[in-house]
């Protein structure tokens, strides 16, 4: 419902800048081209602001609501001691022989905290409250304006329809006469009403004219009849429920009730015309003077033919019809109007949120499909990145049912262990990264680029990481002099192109006896390579507290919590402490891993159906090796990321997808 | 007995019975049509007048006879088939509209409903006289 207000309140505040240009204009615009020509106009931007188009359009790009990353705001802030002593960006090399790490990475604690995204954190909660509230009041007045003026139409309708009969004869005669005198006209059911006391329409799909109870028609009956024929001939009674409509959606906009009221008035006006288009220009004495004795009868009902006019409107329209000047057709001005008025809708529809429904080939059930955020406070950075990249990849290359690590046969027995990776689409570029049983402090990175006929090791020794963070976290200490083991556990290995890659790993120390052996957590690291993995450069390293906020470390134990899509951005499934509240949340970098900032999924959880619970627990990423994954995979463009999403209380299970690196997501249930 | 006493008879018998009731649309609708033909009509003639409902002989066989049992309605045998007359007038029927939930809601006037939703622009005798004279100018320089 957020949504859906925030949709209306923009499309109505630009809409209704437009009507009030367009009343601005309305006096030139009618001389020039008619009343006819105006009330077209009207109908278009009364049908423009009746379709939110930013949720009806399909796949329309969301930017996710994120503030600048870290790491570029705290460029812009100045080269402070800190950052500079950041371990980041540094250049390690990695040949193919096994080589010493030397870099010396700083204490993560001295690493400045990041920025909080866009807005600060009280704000941040208090936001979709009000929003929440607003939406709820503008609900509540719509649905109460529209109960109202639908409502008591009905009820006078029921009312005058109840107490009518047969009008005279001379009524049914002067209508067959008014009929014949329109050509195609249909003639409405003709009553005789104690509820009306001058001829008026009403009824959509069955018009009935009323006429007052025990009233002869009289010598103004056949101007007053064309001028109900031509509302009937011109289905204005649709046209009066659009701006009742319209003013019941915008109530609290002012700009409305002015622009609806405009608007009834042009579609009276633009009746006269065609009325006296039918009784010729020779009798408009007659038709203004039957049109002012037939104003006395005061107040009329809504939705209704009957109009009612203050002197002041009434004065103009008479006026109006004694205007015979010469109308040009307008088309081209027409064009341009309606052009304006498209482009108002599709600017909004481009500038937010959208709802698009899930793939119609997709393999999983339907169900709730959300773009993700709200208008973003900041512009959200460009996450497409400019490297070209492969539409997905397979991960987590691990020893499948068979015995064999992923569909390669045959690989080298050493790289069967304690490993992470990836393969491309086309199974032509793999790469695993595996840790040595026996000596913990040393990674190989397996790669390929002919489909696994033949495969390359390099090897990475992260003593020296592993040595500071012994240091930095006591190990020796903590573990009472305890033997044990300190290892480097590959997370993630993954490319997005074959020069473009990621190593992800964390610093575990695990002393105590076999099999019940106590562990020590290290420091996250986090490496990119944009030269095929020739040289890497540290991005991150840290316990991850800094990551979310939250105030404690990164838990990335889980299955694939990363996935990078290409040279700037990255999502990490964080899994925090859950004393927090915090515990489940998306992050996403737009520097290559360096700064991490959260993702606004509350328009997704808006829609979320009630099992799956909130805050949504996005567990981790999943490939293309996994078939309802794959199948919401966009292959024919990059981009593409599939994260599980579960209930571990209800089970209830789905899937958050994006097509467009992260701009906008959608959810979708998981059989 | 004449017609007219007949409808005498049935209308005191009427009057004996239970308070006038609000009738339901379709009813009413056929009560709409007895007022407006003045005159006794038989089944075949309201059928006709009623083509609009599109309601088949049984129906309203079925609510003539409720009609008939409420005693708005009452029929008099004429060769095979019977001639039915409204027992009410419509002015006597009215006030019944006037006292149900529409009419209570609004005091029974169509006119107080109407200023409850409408536009409530309502020109005064002065404004429409401005307005004739208004209307006259116009004329004038038209010509």
């Amino acid at each position: 419902m957020q949504t859906l207000f925030l949709t209306f309140a923009v499309e109505g505040a630009l809409l209704g800048l437009l009507g009030l240009v367009l009343i601005a204009l309305s006096g030139p615009l009618r001389r020039r081209y008619g009343s006819r020509w105006l009330s077209r106009v009207w109908l278009v931007l009364a049908l423009a602001a009746a379709v939110p188009l930013r949720l009806v359009l399909p796949d329309v790009p969301a930017p996710v609501q994120l503030a600048p990353p870290a790491l570029l705001l705290e460029t812009v802030t100045g080269e402070d001691q800190t950052e500079k002593d950041l371990p980041q960006d540094e250049e390690i090399n990695l040949p193919q022989t096994p080589i010493q790490i030397t870099a010396e990475p700083e204490e993560p604690q001295a690493r400045p905290a990041a920025p909080q995204p866009g807005i600060p954190e009280e704000k941040n909660a208090a936001r979709p409250a009000l929003l929440d509230l607003l939406a709820v009041c503008w609900m509540t007045g719509f649905f109460v304006l529209m109960l109202w003026q639908w409502g008591s139409y009905l009820l006078w309708r029921r009312w005058a329809l109840r107490s009518a009969l047969q009008p005279p004869a001379a009524w049914c005669t002067a209508l067959k006469e008014a009929c014949t005198a329109q050509p195609g006209a249909q003639p409405p059911r003709l009553l005789a009403s104690r509820a009306v006391r001058g001829i008026l329409m009403m009824g959509f799909f069955a018009p009935v004219l009323l006429v007052p109870e025990g009233m002869q028609p009289g010598p103004d009956a056949p101007c007053l009849l064309a001028h109900e024929l031509a509302h009937l001939r011109r289905r204005d009674l649709f046209r009066k429920a659009l701006f009742v409509a319209m003013r019941a959606l915008y109530w609290y906009n002012p700009a409305f009730w002015l622009m609806t009221s405009r608007a009834a008035q042009e579609l009276e006006s633009a009746c006269d015309e065609a009325a006296l288009t039918v009784l010729g220009p020779e009798r408009r004495d007659e038709y203004a003077a039957a049109l002012l004795r037939a104003a006395r009868q005061g107040q009329t009902p809504l939705m209704t033919s009957g109009f009612s006019m203050t002197g002041r409107q009434l004065r103009a329209r008479l006026a109006r019809l004694f205007d015979t000047r010469p109308k040009r057709r307008g088309r081209m001005v027409s064009a341009l109007l309606c052009a304006a008025a498209v482009s108002v809708c599709g600017l909004v529809a481009c500038g937010g949120p959208a709802v698009s429904e899930p793939d119609a080939g997709s393999t999983v059930s339907d169900a709730v499909s959300d773009a993700a955020a709200t208008p973003a406070p900041s512009p959200a950075p460009s996450l497409a990145g400019e490297a070209e990249v492969w539409p997905g990849v397979y991960l987590a290359y691990y020893l499948n049912d068979t015995g064999e690590i992923g569909t390669f046969s045959d690989p080298p027995v050493e790289m069967i262990g304690n490993f992470a990776g990836y393969a491309s689409p086309d199974g032509q570029y793999a790469g695993l990264v595996n840790q040595d049983e026996a000596d913990g402090t040393r990674l190989t990175l397996w790669n390929t680029a002919d489909g696994g006929e033949s495969w390359t090791p390099t090897e990475l020794d992260c003593s020296g990481w592993l040595a500071q963070m012994a240091e930095k976290y006591d190990w020796a200490g903590r573990s009472a002099g305890e033997e044990g083991q300190a290892k480097m556990i590959p997370n993630h290995y993954q490319f997005v192109n074959p020069k473009i890659g990621y190593l992800v790993m964390y610093g575990q120390y695990r002393y105590g006896i076999p099999y019940a052996r106590d562990t020590l957590e290290g420091d996250l690291m986090i490496l990119q390579t944009t030269d095929g993995g020739a040289n890497w450069q540290v991005k991150y390293t840290g316990d991850g507290s800094d990551m979310a906020q939250v105030g404690d470390r990164v838990g990335v134990h889980s299955c694939r919590p990363f996935f990078f899509l290409n040279e700037k951005t990255g999502y990490l499934c964080y899994h925090g402490p859950a004393e927090t509240g915090e515990h489940f949340l998306l992050l996403r970098t737009t520097d290559g891993g360096a700064g991490w900032e959260r993702v606004d999924l509350t328009a997704v959880e808006e829609r979320l159906p009630e099992e799956m619970g909130l805050p949504l627990h996005v567990c981790g990423a999943w490939g293309l090796e996994f078939e309802p994954a794959r199948a919401l995979m966009d292959l024919d463009r990059p981009g593409s990321m599939v994260l599980s999403t579960k209930n571990v209380v209800t089970g209830y299970r789905g899937f958050l997808y994006t097509h467009d690196f992260g701009e906008s997501w959608q959810w979708i249930e998981r059989d | 007995m004449d017609r007219a006493g007949l409808k005498d008879k049935k209308r005191e018998t009427q009057k004996e019975k239970a308070p006038l009731r609000r009738l339901p649309d379709a009813e009413l609708e056929i009560m709409k049509e007895l007022w407006a033909a003045g005159e006794p009509l038989t089944r075949a003639a309201l059928e006709q007048r009623l083509t609009r409902r599109q309601w088949s002989s049984t129906t309203l066989l079925a609510l003539l006879a409720r009609l008939e049992e409420k005693g708005y309605v009452a029929r008099e045998k004429q060769g095979r088939g019977y001639l039915y007359t409204a027992v009410l007038t419509r002015e006597e029927y009215l006030p019944v509209e006037s006292r149900s939930a529409l009419g209570r809601m609004f005091g029974g006037s169509a006119k107080n409903l109407v200023a409850a939703m409408a536009e409530t622009n309502t020109l005064t005798d002065a404004e429409i006289d401005e307005l004739a004279d208004f209307l006259e100018q116009l004329r004038r320089e038209g010509r």
